[in-house]
């Protein structure tokens, strides 16, 4: 069983991939997909065997994010070096969102937002019908939150108390034109879920031990579909993006990139 | 003349019963006894998921299990299957999911419900879609070859099925051949083509029979498959006839005069073409035949159409 500390510092080397990856593009969604990337770091660590025909999977239903799941499938072997400086590139594997025609890796096919939660529960649907024991894990903006879909999909979940389901949003607080509670307030996500009939829990998105412990009471709970509500910062990691709704789409250029990699170099598996 | 006619909707859980296999899954959106998928959850239970009034998240879900290996059948009115869920189905072309929509309720089938529920844009929605193709079948024969194409072919499909009843043709000179593509219904000369999709049948047919009457000899054409649109073969039957006129129970934008015209733009000649359709205005509720006759579809407007040329 690998350590929170170890996982800590893997995901640490995935967030200088994604500053990588968005500053030799010059565009991408970097401070969602530093906050998502604890999160999601965890999920493929503990429940996904990418290398497996049968296996668990992960719908990025906040695409836009894809940057954080190509460091993993990077780190996985599954995109070569080169390719990691292909992002939004013409004839690259790595759209700007992920594309599962051009890259089945990722899973789904996403980046309309709204509509993965309702792609996950399909998919759980088709295990449970297959008597394939794997997961589904769907990974959520909160800005996603405002979509109707989400809710549409949220009650059917429950409906058909879909255990093989965990729906993890990361709740940064952030969307693209500023915090959510001021665009249009959530409210407690914990509460709105478990309204829906599903268990849900809140934690600190970036305390991989909280996060852990999560997850494993998630794929533990047999009652029906868990929400995880990961509390994150928006651009963590890197200091000038933490909590800045200018790094929702933004590339990373000169003294600022460098920047970056002094303080990516500050944590924990930093290089 | 008295004819023997069918709604094809009456076949529709029927067809997927006779065409099960352990892959398939019907999806609803609250409508099984309207659209009679109901016999399918009837005889399928655990393959029959009661999405709900739900028509994006329905679609997504119909997604998703495509992507786990599943062939879904997502089940609704024209309008929901395709405008209600139309950037969910888009998102499955462009992950070339194995997505089957299938509708009932095209066009002006479901007259009194009035124009929210007419689907006269559902054609037009589909076809700009990379990689969907798009079955409308006539009969009930053709719509179990359908929905068998659905499932032998990989890939987003949309089946057009008629609410309303359609004649049922007892001699077609298509009878027996293979379902897709253009076929050749009747032949009788070279004064007109009548080119239609299944669901406008009863119009078509009823245009041909007073053009005959009126001592014209022309052809009929359905077509089976709107996209991939047949060009080909369509022009091979229509390149030597006076004039063409298309019918459609839908918009005479972006649907089978559109796809038809798109064809015939790069012929340096080809006979002029008139639509008979919804002309681009919302209609309203009545008795589904007065609807369609207000609106432009009856075999009175097919022949007025040919005459226009």
């Amino acid at each position: 069983m690998i350590s929170a500390k170890e996982l800590q510092a893997q995901a640490n080397r995935h967030r200088r991939a994604i500053v990588d990856m968005i500053h030799t593009a010059n565009a991408g969604h970097p401070g969602g997909s530093l906050s998502v990337i604890d999160l999601l770091t965890a999920i493929y660590a503990t429940d996904v065997d990418l290398h497996a025909a049968q296996r668990s999977r992960v719908v990025m239903s906040k695409g836009h994010a894809v940057p954080a799941q190509y460091a993993i499938l990077h780190a996985n072997g599954i995109l070569s070096d080169g390719e990691m400086k292909t992002l939004r590139q013409l004839d690259s594997r790595l759209q700007g969102h992920p594309c599962t025609h051009r890259l089945p890796e990722v899973d789904a096919t996403t980046g309309l937002l709204g509509q993965g939660l309702s792609q996950g529960i399909g998919m759980a649907l088709a295990k449970r019908m297959q008597g394939d024991p794997h997961n589904v894990y769907v990974v959520c903006g909160d800005g996603e939150m405002h979509e109707g879909q989400i809710w549409e999909a949220a009650a059917q979940a429950a409906q058909w108390k879909l255990a093989n389901l965990i729906c993890v949003v990361d709740e940064n607080h952030l969307s693209s034109s500023g915090f959510t509670r001021d665009v249009i307030d959530n409210r407690d996500l914990a509460l709105k879920f478990r309204a829906f009939g599903w268990t849900a829990e809140t934690i600190d998105g970036h305390d991989m031990q909280q996060i852990l412990d999560a997850l494993e009471r998630a794929r533990a709970c047999q009652d029906g579909p868990y929400a995880i509500i990961a509390e994150t910062v928006k651009g963590k990691g890197v200091s000038f993006m933490e909590n800045n709704v200018s790094y929702h789409s933004s590339g990373i250029a000169g003294e600022l990139y460098e920047q970056a990699l002094r303080d990516l170099d500050a944590l924990e598996g930093g290089n | 003349m008295a004819m023997e006619t069918v709604s094809l909707r009456d076949y529709v859980g029927k067809t997927l019963n006779a065409l099960f296999t352990e892959k398939m899954v019907v999806l609803d959106g609250d409508l099984s006894g309207a659209t009679r998928s109901a016999h399918f959850e009837k005889e399928h239970p655990d393959r029959f998921i009661e999405c709900g009034i739900s028509e994006g998240s329905g679609v997504s879900i119909a997604t998703g299990l495509a992507m786990e290996g599943m062939i879904p059948f997502y089940v609704n009115f024209a309008l929901f299957c395709t405008g209600s869920a139309w950037t969910q189905v888009r998102m499955a072309c462009y992950a070339d999911a194995n997505l089957k929509l299938l509708s009932t309720h095209p066009g002006m089938d479901n007259g009194p419900d009035g124009a929210s529920h007419h689907a006269c844009e559902d054609i037009a929605l589909m076809r700009v879609l990379p990689g969907m193709r798009i079955l409308v079948p006539q009969s009930p024969e053709e719509l179990k070859a359908a929905v068998a194409d659905a499932i032998a072919v990989h890939g987003p499909c949309y089946i057009r099925v008629s609410r309303d009843v359609v004649p049922v043709l007892t001699d077609s000179l298509a009878a027996g051949q293979a379902f897709g593509g253009a076929k050749l219904i009747y032949d009788d000369g070279a004064d007109f083509a009548i080119v239609y999709e299944g669901t406008a049948l009863m119009a078509a047919r009823q245009g041909f029979d007073q053009l005959r009457a009126a001592g014209l000899r022309g052809r009929m054409i359905q077509i089976q498959t709107l996209k991939p649109f047949p060009a080909g073969e369509v022009w091979e039957l229509v390149k030597d006839v006076r004039r063409i006129v298309t019918v459609e129970n839908h918009s005479v934008i972006g649907g089978l005069a559109g796809a038809l015209c798109e064809a015939l733009a790069g012929k340096p000649a080809h006979p002029p073409v008139a639509k008979v359709g919804v002309h681009d205005e919302f209609t309203q509720s009545g008795p589904t035949a007065q609807v369609k006759t207000r609106y432009g579809l009856s075999g009175h407007h097919v022949a007025e159409a040919v005459r226009s040329l």
